[in-house]
């Protein structure tokens, strides 16, 4: 992964919070769908997201 | 052939080269693949459709070089302004658009590896990528390598200007490589700890980012994000910074100047058809307009010219400008006068001092003088100089005697004497420099327009 194209340096405090990020992520993307399957199951809607491909 | 320019020696997979007849990009043997499959796959289509990145064309490598892969001529940018320069709608436009090029890349199988608001341009109201060669190959669980630059050099002072004023966006000035999170995260007030991105990706983020003792294994750096992960990092960023459509603001006076504060119509209406006609004897290729206010002035110019830089110290007016520009003639960005930007980076040749960039064949100082005069204590003969300096040509340039209501009331404020301030004074200045083509006094007003040639 460190080939030579990279010329920025990530930083390693930074690489290691992205560990931790990713375990974050995890539990919020769990929460996310907990939230969305209710708001199905009561509203009968789910939230609009924004669409990044089809912004124009 | 391809000797580094000043602004791309950090790149090994590619090299911007300027020659005469423009910018070429050199793309390097060890990057091969990546660019093939960014050609190939569809993403490069898929983004210069959308206008997020610049459109270019291959050329045949003229001579025989090893190295390179491939040469390409991008579409030219017309002018570039540094971020620094950018009013706070600028800087949420191009943070928008990493953000979309980085999802669209994604689902192609690659991801960006830098990630600074100095790889934009903008143009006709779009923030436009012109790194081409700034993606590499995304795999289930890689980290992303330039996340800790996006934070700190997108995230953070958007996040600065977002709570604490736009003047941070000037500062940036002073970090050209990004600040360091734990400094963004002490300048943030309390309620940012309470907005999720600001608090993960700045605040928490900033605990790590500066630790850089930290051994990392192999191991940690494949512990990164799945594909599901990153993209909906990538949307909580995207989902945030659309609703942060307003910066915090101080008060300001100079954004309703035509609405509230000007002389009478025929003032105006007689000032326009002056410019207007001088603009279409001239037809000059470029203008700058210094002091543009609200950017009426740009906008007569870029009817006549194939380049109008507007330049306002008034972030708020150059945000107004920025939302009305809708073809590529016009751009804006914040500049003042008695603090132009210089010339900054490695050997002062990263980047280039506005007076080199902006300098166009007429430049308008209209309702400007006595601004120069009376704030920046400038006398005549130094403004003279500096409009034959920025100008290869032309000026149109508009005096206010010291009867107008508005000159009365900047010399009494500063406490200086009109005593010097005369009309045959500035003429003397000018004459120096210039030649006066045309004088026209402009109906209902104490205000005199000069077209003037070097």
């Amino acid at each position: 992964m460190f080939d030579s194209l990279i010329y920025i340096d990530p930083g390693s405090g930074s690489l290691l919070f992205q560990a931790i990020l990713s375990g974050l992520l995890t539990i919020l993307v769990f929460f996310k769908q907990i939230v969305a399957y209710l708001r199905l199951r009561i509203f009968g809607k789910t939230k609009k997201e924004v669409d990044l491909d089809n912004l124009d | 052939m391809t000797k580094p320019n000043e602004i791309s020696f950090r790149d090994t997979a590619a090299r911007v080269t300027k020659k005469e007849n423009g910018y070429f990009r050199y793309i390097f043997n060890e990057y091969k693949t990546e660019y093939d499959h960014l050609m190939q796959s569809g993403l490069y289509d898929a983004l210069v459709e959308k206008h997020l990145l610049v459109a270019h064309k291959e050329l045949p490598v003229e001579e025989a070089n090893y190295n390179v892969y491939k040469l390409l001529y991008p579409t030219q940018i017309n002018f570039q302004s540094y971020p620094f320069e950018w009013s706070y709608s600028q800087w949420v436009k191009a943070i928008l658009a990493y953000l979309r090029i980085n999802h669209i890349a994604l689902q192609f199988g690659m991801i960006l590896k830098d990630a600074t608001p100095y790889n934009f341009y903008l143009t006709g109201g779009k923030a436009i990528m012109f790194d081409t060669s700034s993606f590499i190959f995304f795999k289930e669980n890689d980290s992303w390598l330039a996340y800790r630059q996006f934070c700190e050099e997108f995230l953070g002072p958007i996040s600065l200007m977002h709570y604490n004023g736009t003047r941070w966006g000037k500062l940036t000035m002073s970090a050209l490589r990004g600040m360091p999170l734990d400094f963004i995260s002490k300048q943030l007030p309390l309620k940012s700890w309470f907005n999720l991105t600001t608090l993960l990706h700045i605040h928490l983020h900033g605990k790590y980012s500066g630790k850089s003792e930290i051994a990392v294994t192999k191991e940690v750096t494949k512990k990164g994000f799945s594909l599901e992960k990153i993209l909906s990092l990538n949307k909580m960023i995207f989902a945030t910074i659309s609703k942060w459509t307003k910066a915090y603001q101080f008060n300001n006076h100079w954004v309703n100047y035509y609405e509230n504060d000007i002389e009478s119509a025929a003032y105006l209406v007689d000032k326009e058809q002056m410019i207007r006609k001088w603009l279409n004897d001239i037809e000059p290729e470029t203008v700058l307009d210094l002091g543009a206010n609200t950017g009426k002035f740009s906008f007569i110019a870029a009817e006549y010219a194939t380049r109008v830089i507007a330049v306002e110290y008034d972030d708020i007016c150059v945000d107004g400008i920025e939302s009305q520009i809708k073809d590529e003639k016009t751009l804006t960005l914040i500049g003042e006068i008695s603090e132009p930007t210089p010339s900054l980076g490695f050997d002062h040749k990263e980047f280039s001092s506005i007076l080199v960039r902006a300098k166009s064949e007429m430049t308008f100082g209209l309702a400007l003088i006595h601004h120069l005069y009376f704030t920046n204590y400038l006398n005549f003969n130094q403004i003279a100089n500096y409009f034959s300096n920025i100008s290869t040509q032309y000026s149109i340039i508009e005096f206010i005697d010291k009867e107008d209501q508005k000159v009365k009331i900047i010399s009494k404020n500063k406490g200086i004497t009109t005593e010097l301030y005369t009309q045959e004074g500035f003429e003397k200045s000018l004459m120096k420099y210039f030649k006066i083509i045309e004088k026209h006094k402009i109906a209902d007003s104490a205000r005199t327009l000069y077209l003037l040639k070097k």
